[in-house]
């Protein structure tokens, strides 16, 4: 793999942002997420293939040793930002069609729950494995979801909840949106959540963590 | 007689240190010191971000129904599980309690993470559940005062939302309470604000007890000492 783009991969995992920003102490110094990046399209590197080969395995690296144990919501939160400082020189050519979207994801947290963090992880990493993300925010009630849909027909839907008293509202939203639109995919996720609660309320994938999650979208694509 | 205590508790009595805060964030020491700068600006300044403020109202008119698992606050019925049944049912009083850090934390944090910022958001969104768990502690310990001076015991503190008792369960414990707790209010899907706010209600009696360590019924996932324990 070229070099800078090795180096950028390494900047998003590790949760350099940019030259001036402390973290990791390791890379004091040296250039960031946000300058690789930049060297790289002036290098001439098409931003698709910025995307694929390092944005997106540097935050799979990172989403791995979270799924694993081996990293914490912080060091996922670092990455995300680096991730994002990079994705700002990459998003101009989303909207010049010089890269192409993959989807629309459109989530949300359901009714009845406020919590966020976990929500707001998986959109910023799905956002930036090339997705457009649709961020209904919180206590999201299933008109919402429904009216999303409408404007996006093709949307894949990510329910969040982290409540075991409100993970049942998922059921809910679920048969709503099935009643309406029976063939988008629904992805849910959220701490109290598994597999045999996904397929008891006929949602289409659970995924216990963010990674698992852009893995599910990238081969919904594929 | 439903007695009532209301209390405005300032931050520097809830003596938080870094050591409080930085185990319950994974606690490595390679991101540590970002953490303290966040820190030191919620230390410095949390007298003016916080405005915490908690109390509970005690009842002496309970029911319980030990077939249907169900507590009656004078006329208000609940339905727990049995997990919380077997915790209460030997009460002779119920305190309800409230208690919240304010607007202010929550509504920085939001503005961090839609800023980018997202760790900094983060650390002070646990901030502030820290926050109103250990303001809520001081009420309870105020609460323990007050009945041990009538020689009773408490119980540990239950929420609508955990142990499976469910959040819409909430407006009924709102409506036991009068006007003075109006300091914090709920939305229609029962969530509270200020959104860093807890309620709840704790046993009180001869026969009932406190247990040090209750991890093991309680079915809570984003409990910061659930964490703490499963990280460390």
């Amino acid at each position: 793999m070229n070099e800078l783009l090795e180096k950028l991969s390494l900047a998003v995992e590790s949760g350099k942002i940019n030259k001036m920003s402390p973290y990791p102490p390791a890379m004091k110094g040296l250039d960031g997420a946000d300058e690789l990046c930049q060297q790289a399209l002036e290098a001439g590197i098409k931003p698709d293939v910025i995307l694929n080969d390092a944005l997106i395995p540097g935050m799979g690296r990172i989403g791995k040793k979270f799924s694993d144990g081996k990293a914490f919501v912080p060091e996922m939160l670092i990455a995300a930002k680096a991730m994002s400082a990079a994705l700002k020189h990459i998003k101009p050519f989303f909207t010049s069609g010089e890269v192409k979207r993959k989807g629309v994801f459109v989530i949300g947290t359901v009714m009845g729950d406020l919590h966020d963090i976990g929500k707001n992880l998986v959109a910023m990493m799905i956002e930036g494995s090339g997705w457009e993300v649709v961020d209904l925010g919180v206590d999201v009630k299933p008109e919402k979801f429904l009216e999303a849909i409408n404007q996006h027909p093709d949307c894949v839907i990510g329910l969040s909840a982290l409540l075991t008293t409100t993970m049942v509202n998922m059921e809910v939203i679920v048969k709503q949106i099935r009643a309406h639109y029976p063939d988008n995919k629904i992805l849910v996720g959220g701490a109290p959540l598994s597999h045999d609660f996904c397929k008891k309320i006929g949602a289409t994938f659970y995924s216990a963590d963010p990674q698992g999650a852009v893995e599910f979208l990238e081969r919904s694509v594929a | 007689m439903n007695t009532t205590a209301i209390k405005e508790i300032s931050f520097e009595e809830l003596l938080l240190t870094r050591e409080d805060v930085i185990p319950l964030l994974g606690g490595k020491s390679d991101y540590a010191f970002l953490m303290h700068e966040y820190l030191d600006t919620l230390f410095e300044q949390g007298k003016q971000i916080f405005q915490i403020m908690g109390g509970y109202q005690v009842f002496d008119k309970l029911t319980f129904n030990l077939e249907m698992r169900e507590i009656a606050i004078g006329e208000v019925n609940f339905e727990v599980k049995k997990v919380v049944f077997n915790m209460l049912k030997r009460s002779s009083k119920i305190a309800v309690f409230v208690c919240t850090a304010g607007d202010k934390i929550h509504e920085l944090s939001r503005q961090y993470m839609a800023e980018g910022d997202m760790l900094k958001g983060y650390v002070y969104d646990l901030y502030g559940s820290l926050v109103v768990e250990s303001a809520m502690d001081l009420v309870q310990q105020s609460l323990r005062l007050e009945m041990e001076g009538e020689g009773l015991e408490i119980t540990n503190r239950y929420s609508p939302g955990y142990c499976g008792w469910t959040v819409d369960q909430q407006k009924k414990l709102f409506s036991l309470l009068n006007q003075n707790f109006s300091f914090v209010t709920l939305s229609d899907s029962c969530l509270m604000k200020p959104i860093k706010s807890v309620s709840g209600i704790i046993g009180i009696g001869h026969n009932v007890k406190y247990n040090d360590y209750t991890c093991h019924i309680c079915d809570s996932t984003n409990c910061l000492y659930k964490n703490l324990k499963k990280h460390s």
